[in-house]
């Protein structure tokens, strides 16, 4: 049983400490395990610091991820072969990363936040930043992922034109 | 950060939710994406299918609306006409679109020998929920059964169309969907059971045996005593109805609840030519059906011990076929 007003405090690669709910951090299989790794009581307060190897401001976005999340059910649903959906993101969740669109390293933002998640093990922050680079990709054209995408093209004119040569089968 | 570094589960997730087509622009983006490509699983995609519309011309069910080439490959948004010499290089083009891929039901409808080996390479390290094979001559029911052999344990689905040598049905292994269309050759009742005992679902759009009062109980007695959830759908003579009927020991006035021999009447026949009765573990709906004698019409025999999702089912599934 997880006590909401249980906290714990997690320090950043930059050396920052934030102190947050075990409501929240119960999310992040990374911190749980962390938790139990300690073998401290459940009842001990406050918990023994964590660290988490994200900087201070990755951590902030996703500490106001997980405390919009707070309240989802666990343990996050094992995906399925069915699942390939990307257009159901939440419309919170969605708001939350269009904010970042005004900045210049917006990429490297969702980048960050994508490498917090899979560092700290949360699987719906995960997931809703993968449907989102998803839904940046889709219908685009080769000109416009390489700009989504921040990659140059490396091949050789005579290697595009094999590879469109190839492509051209299932573009009739 | 670039997006090469993120880390491969996430990667790998990403190449599952772009689509085929969407697959064939990224390799272009740069040689570290046309490898991801070639590397990663696709997906899965709901529904698919390889095609030889060359049939058509032999059969006339399907028409010649696709000029030149002879093998029609489409997954989603992925559509690919091909040409006899061209299903070698797409084999190879095929491992550079993805390794893996997840289709719901793959549908099916080959005759040549060169398009069965290329099907089976194309479903290597393919997930079918389904085969859905379309046999429209005795040389597509072959190059099945091929392809069947080649992936023994994957379910499947077939339509029966005219023109099959219905003797060559008994050496068809274990289906989920046995559907017999529009014009079949008939079957004699000792190859009906062994397709009924062997096959799970048996749907039929038109009269295809002529089965005995002791034989349409022993239809009965099969399905009520399986475990599975079974469905049988078949067409009959309303005049052989009436007197099947008559011989289950069911009357015109028999009303709801009615114990009429070995039968329970669930619902007595209404307006609409329905009568829903029950024998030991499996239900009967009867639709299209009246006591009129000398009735030419034919009226629709939906057997299952499946209730709930069944009748609903075999109506909106079967007889859509």
């Amino acid at each position: 049983r997880i006590y909401p007003l249980m906290r714990v405090t997690l320090t950043t690669s930059d050396g920052a400490s934030v102190t947050v709910s075990r409501q929240l951090t119960k999310h992040s299989g990374f911190i749980e395990k962390a938790i139990t790794d300690m073998a401290v009581d459940d009842n001990a307060v406050p918990l023994s610091a964590v660290a988490v190897d994200v900087d201070d401001a990755t951590l902030k976005l996703v500490i106001e991820w997980l405390t919009e999340h707070r309240d989802d059910a666990l343990p996050y649903p094992e995906k399925t072969d069915e699942e390939r959906r990307a257009d159901d993101i939440p419309a919170w969740d969605q708001a939350f990363v269009q904010k970042w669109d005004t900045k210049e390293d917006q990429q490297q933002t969702l980048y960050a936040v994508i490498t917090a998640a899979d560092k700290l093990d949360i699987k719906g922050l995960l997931d809703m930043t993968c449907k989102t680079l998803a839904n940046k990709i889709n219908g685009k054209t080769v000109e416009e992922m390489r700009e989504i995408l921040q990659l140059e093209c490396d091949f050789t004119e005579e290697e595009l034109a094999e590879i469109r040569k190839e492509n051209a089968w299932c573009e009739n | 950060m670039e997006i090469l570094s993120l880390p491969d589960v996430f990667l790998r997730d990403l190449m599952k939710r772009v689509t085929l087509v969407d697959r064939l622009r990224l390799r272009l983006v740069c040689r570290a994406f046309e490898s991801l490509v070639a590397s990663t699983h696709a997906g899965h995609f709901e529904k698919g299918s390889i095609e030889q519309w060359t049939i058509g011309a032999s059969t006339g069910l399907r028409g010649s609306a696709y000029g030149g080439s002879p093998v029609r490959v489409q997954i989603h948004d992925l559509d690919v006409k091909l040409a006899n010499d061209q299903l070698n290089d797409f084999r190879g083009f095929r491992n550079r679109l993805f390794s893996g891929i997840s289709v719901g039901r793959f549908r099916i409808l080959v005759e040549q020998e060169s398009t069965v080996d290329f099907v089976r390479h194309f479903l290597v390290n393919c997930k079918i929920d389904v085969l859905d094979f379309s046999v429209v001559s005795d040389i597509v029911l072959e190059s099945a059964l091929q392809i069947l052999a080649a992936l023994p344990n994957c379910p499947y689905t077939m339509s029966i169309h005219p023109l099959i040598d219905a003797e060559r049905l008994q050496y068809l292994p274990p289906m989920e969907v046995l559907h017999f269309s529009r014009g079949l050759v008939k079957i004699v009742p000792g190859l009906f059971f062994k397709l009924l005992t062997k096959h799970k679902h048996i749907y039929a759009s038109q009269k295809m045996v002529n089965l005995t009062s002791q034989e349409w109980t022993n239809v009965l007695k099969i399905i009520s005593e399986d475990q599975r959830k079974r469905t049988v759908q078949l067409i009959e003579n309303r005049e052989k109805i009436r007197s099947l009927m008559i011989d289950f020991g069911i009357y015109p006035a028999a009303s709801a609840n009615d114990i009429c021999g070995d039968f329970i009447v669930i619902h007595p026949l209404n307006d609409e030519g329905e009568i829903t009765l029950r024998h030991g573990n499996c239900w009967l709906r009867i639709i299209g059906f009246d006591w009129t004698v000398n009735s030419t019409l034919q009226s629709t025999f939906v057997i299952t011990n499946n209730r709930n999702g069944a009748f609903k089912k075999s109506m909106e599934d079967g007889l859509r076929r």
